[in-house]
């Protein structure tokens, strides 16, 4: 017998068929990039005159672009990416979750000024204090260097507001009783509430590294210099320099964004779910 | 006010069978309780009723239509939620409204008809408040309140009174059952509270499993229950179960204690001894036991005990002396005793 | 609970200095680098309003702010709508839809850049396959970001290819916050599917629509690394929002003082935007 409620037949082929649509938009260039990278050089690019949907199949598939990265300065732009963004996942858990802390389990004086300043620096999107902040790196001489790239990175609101959140959900009962048990406030933060919150670690730990990922401005103002670019703004650079190895372009792009998009994958679930709370709440 | 029958109906969700076949006749202007454990698809009923669940199998007809396969808008039903499920974007008259407007009911008629049912429900000076200011009761109220308005054929109810606390509970309950009496409209209450469906009900439907244990009036089931299910269900504190063996027109407790039994019973049949904690008296020539936990609540005393080393409970419309340890006869009022077959349960 | 004053002073020390350095400090920078002639190597004198007068009087300035207001007006109310469109044919369970939403919010991961040079690549006036599949469909081959009435269209679907899914999740999270039994209500009081969506659905929607709305703005205001990566504010000054324009001031034209006074500007409308979207954050019970 039918539900009463269960949408119409039509009503459903015309929700998956809008769905298949816009799920196509939004998947096909980053299908294409992907086969394309892993065809021969010579069929990378069809012209668009003589342009055929069977030319978007490679006709084998191979590894030679990638292989031909390892004489890129891909490996280079690779390698600061991952410092840079170990050390601001690092640095920044650290930091933002003993700010956290403090805003759960302490009172003091000004902590709401202090907690809605807190919250405004992460509605302020990065991009608008970006020329001015480097004004200052410059007088500071830290251009072209690492640490342009990570210290400014690590305080985040964003994050000391996730951290907040969940330390206020634990019961201050397993502070206290710490603390009657001689606990230093140093301990309770590493042995007792920093443990509990290993899916906060989880997700600051991915908002973090996405922030790094998903920057551009200030990489290629604070740190163009080729031995500090990282990987987005060492293939922009190629890209507009009209380079044409098109197979290393290719190939790097496509690293670039599976190393992005793998650990987003992973832990969607629990990203989503605070970076959800984080807007509305 | 209108008749409502199901028969035969059934609802799977995937392989799980939450109702089994359910055959239920509701007469026009009845006010009829769902009671049950968790589970026990009491709820799926109501929402087949409703028309918020299609069913897997059978028939549901309100006023003598099949409104089976009708949605919840063909079916001219009100219903009240557990949690309200109050409008929050509107005010409590333009909750009460809501219906009335989709019918495309003139805004003057609306206006006077939601004045009047809001009138009869004292929300007369809540109309123009949002439910986000509202107390749970006076949701509880605004949401009786817009099941009344348009003067369905059917008013559904899905544990309205849950959310409330005790005392506020107790209020209700009342109001609702006088609402019943002025309205006539067939109704049909889902609760788990068994009190709640003692109290309001012209009759009860006792629901286990997706199945209909039994159904009659509330002191009809009290009374005669037709299965130790239905009779451990009904009654707080709950009835007692021994379970012994027929000999010799006895119940023998595996100790040897023996229980006065109504005859009829096999020998050597196992048997549950039933008998409710109100209907148990301490003297006489009764069957021994021993008190553990005595509790005085003012008007009654509640003893725990045990006879023959199974645990039972004696509830005494008085105050008593007693104290843990001390030994007691009991006797048990010989004709509200409880006879259930012990593997099937039902009564014999 | 027993703790000495300092206690969370030394907690919050880390975290609050950076904010105060690389967040807060920068604004007054601006600010104050906004009253002064500073070029590049660093020489610095007082200006007063100089910068600002210039500014004012410039009209690669206003041709900037109309590209970023224009710019605005289109892509704000496109994402919302394409994210809303989204979260309704998301929200639903049904088979295989964990399929969809994971394909819909993947761009999310993909770095702006990345994106950029991605549909650098897809819309190659020569190579790429969408001018192929045009061609092939008789519609012929597009500029796209190569001419100046194609290029805003090119970025605001580039940014919308990126963003949309991004959104929909902060809006099916609303919809998931709308309870099912007043949908149910809704339905027994007799609201057609069409009546619950705009009488029950849509209203219930105005505040995390708000927010999408306020939060996108505030992102799209700044646009930057897809004009850098594709048109470099051209072709003809056609995508030169104001981003690129503090930008170009800095790194082309050494005036860093017009960089930091445009800077102040842009921070000054977020100012607002922030303000919108503290409002916004409050319960509905405050407000009403």
């Amino acid at each position: 017998m039918t539900d009463p409620l269960a949408p119409s037949p039509l009503m459903a082929m015309l929700r998956y068929g809008l769905l298949s649509v816009l799920a196509f938009c939004v998947a096909a260039p980053l299908a294409w990039l992907c086969l394309a990278s892993l065809s021969p050089q010579s069929e990378i690019f069809q012209p668009v005159s003589d342009f055929s949907w069977s030319g978007l199949i490679p006709s084998r598939l191979t590894l030679e672009n990638y292989r031909a990265l390892m004489q890129t300065d891909f490996p280079m732009a690779a390698k600061n990416s991952a410092i840079v963004a170990l050390a601001t996942v690092v640095c920044g858990l650290v930091v933002n979750a003993m700010a956290g802390f403090a805003f759960a389990a302490f009172d003091f004086r000004g902590k709401t000024l202090l907690f809605v300043l807190v919250v405004a620096s992460f509605m302020m999107p990065f991009e608008a204090i970006v020329l001015p902040l480097y004004v200052m790196i410059r007088a500071f001489g830290w251009v072209n260097s690492y640490q342009a790239l990570i210290v400014p990175e690590i305080a985040n609101g964003m994050i000391i507001f996730l951290f907040r959140q969940f330390f206020a959900s634990i019961p201050k009962d397993y502070y206290e009783a710490a603390r009657i048990d001689g606990a230093s406030w140093g301990y309770i933060f590493l042995r007792i509430a920093l443990p509990l919150s290993w899916p906060t670690v989880a997700t600051a730990s991915l908002m973090l590294f996405l922030a790094q990922w998903d920057s551009f401005f200030w990489p290629v103002v604070a740190a163009s210099d080729p031995d500090y670019a990282v990987i987005q703004v060492a293939i922009a650079r190629n890209i507009n320099f009209e380079q044409t190895n098109w197979g290393g372009l290719f190939s790097s792009t496509n690293l670039a964004i599976v190393l992005g998009t793998i650990p987003f994958l992973l832990t969607q679930r629990l990203y989503v779910r605070s970076l959800v709370a984080g807007g509305i709440k | 006010m209108s008749t409502m029958s199901v028969r035969s109906l059934t609802k799977s969700f995937g392989r799980t069978e939450i109702l089994r076949g359910i055959d239920l006749d509701v007469a026009a202007g009845e006010f009829v309780a769902l009671v049950g454990p968790s589970g026990c698809g009491k709820s799926t009923l109501l929402r087949l009723i409703a028309g918020l669940e299609g069913a897997s199998g059978g028939r549901i007809e309100i006023g003598g239509r099949d409104v089976t396969r009708l949605p919840p808008k063909g079916r001219d039903v009100a219903m009240v939620f557990q949690n309200y499920a109050l409008y929050p974007h509107l005010t409590v008259g333009a909750n009460m409204g809501f219906s009335l407007k989709l019918r495309g009911t003139p805004k003057r008629k609306i206006d006077a008809m939601v004045r009047e049912a809001a009138a009869v429900l004292g929300l007369d000076a809540l109309l123009e408040r949002y439910p986000g200011q509202l107390s749970g009761g006076q949701r509880q109220r605004v949401a009786t309140g817009r099941a009344i308005v348009r003067n369905p054929a059917l008013f559904l109810f899905d544990e309205p009174l849950s959310n409330l606390d005790a005392k506020l509970r107790v209020e209700m309950r009342t109001q609702i059952k006088a609402l019943h009496q002025r309205l006539q409209v067939t109704t049909i209450y889902v609760t788990h509270d068994q009190i709640e469906a003692m109290t309001m009900a012209d009759r009860v439907v006792v629901m286990r499993a997706g199945r209909i244990e039994q159904q009659g009036a509330p002191l009809e089931l009290y009374d005669r229950p037709a299965n130790a299910f239905v009779a451990g269900f009904l009654g707080s504190p709950s009835m007692n179960f021994l379970e012994g063996r027929i000999e010799g027109g006895a119940v023998a407790l595996a100790d040897g204690t023996r229980l006065p039994a109504p005859g009829g019973a096999a020998e050597g049949r196992r048997v549950l001894w039933g008998m409710r904690p109100e209907d148990i008296e301490i003297g006489g020539e009764g069957m021994p036991a021993q008190v553990e936990v005595v509790e005085p609540t003012g008007p009654d005393t509640q003893l725990a005990v045990r006879i023959g080393g199974q645990a039972a409970t004696v509830l005494l419309r008085r105050r008593a002396v007693l104290h843990p340890g001390e030994q007691i006869r009991l006797s048990p009022a010989a004709e509200r005793i409880h006879l259930f077959d012990a593997e099937t349960g039902s009564r014999l | 609970m027993n703790y000495s004053r300092w206690t969370p002073f030394l907690f919050l020390a880390p975290a609050l200095a950076g904010l105060a350095v690389f967040r807060f400090a920068p604004i007054v920078v601006a600010g104050a680098g906004s009253f002064s002639g500073m070029t590049l190597t660093g020489a610095l004198e007082f200006a007063g309003l100089e910068n600002y007068r210039w500014l004012l009087t410039d009209p690669a300035f206003w041709d900037s702010l109309r590209i970023t207001l224009i710019f605005n007006l289109i892509i704000n109310p496109l994402q919302l709508a394409l994210a809303f469109l989204l979260a309704m044919l998301i929200f639903q369970p049904g088979r295989g839809i964990w399929v969809y939403r994971t394909l819909l919010v993947l761009p999310m991961a993909v770095s702006t850049g990345l994106s950029a040079v991605l549909f650098k690549l897809v819309l190659d006036p020569n190579l790429g396959p969408l001018n192929g599949i045009l061609e092939w469909a008789g519609i012929g081959a597009q500029p796209f970001y190569r001419a100046a009435e194609q290029a805003m269209g090119t970025l605001i679907g580039i940014a919308t290819w990126k963003g949309a899914g991004y959104w929909m999740l902060f809006l099916l999270a609303g919809l998931h916050a709308i309870p099912a039994s007043v949908q149910e209500a809704a339905m027994i009081d007799g609201a057609t599917p069409w009546q619950r969506f705009r009488l029950v659905t849509l209203p219930l929607m105005r505040r995390p629509m708000a927010f999408v709305l306020v939060a996108d703005t505030a992102i799209n205001f700044l646009f930057f690394a897809p004009v850098y990566i594709l048109t470099g504010g051209g072709p003809n000054g056609a995508t030169s929002v104001l981003m690129f324009e503090a930008y170009r001031s800095a790194f082309t034209f050494s005036d860093i003082g017009r960089a930091l006074a445009i800077s102040s500007f842009l921070l000054a409308i977020l100012a607002v935007i922030i303000v919108l979207e503290f409002r916004l954050m409050r319960s509905p019970e405050d407000r009403r």
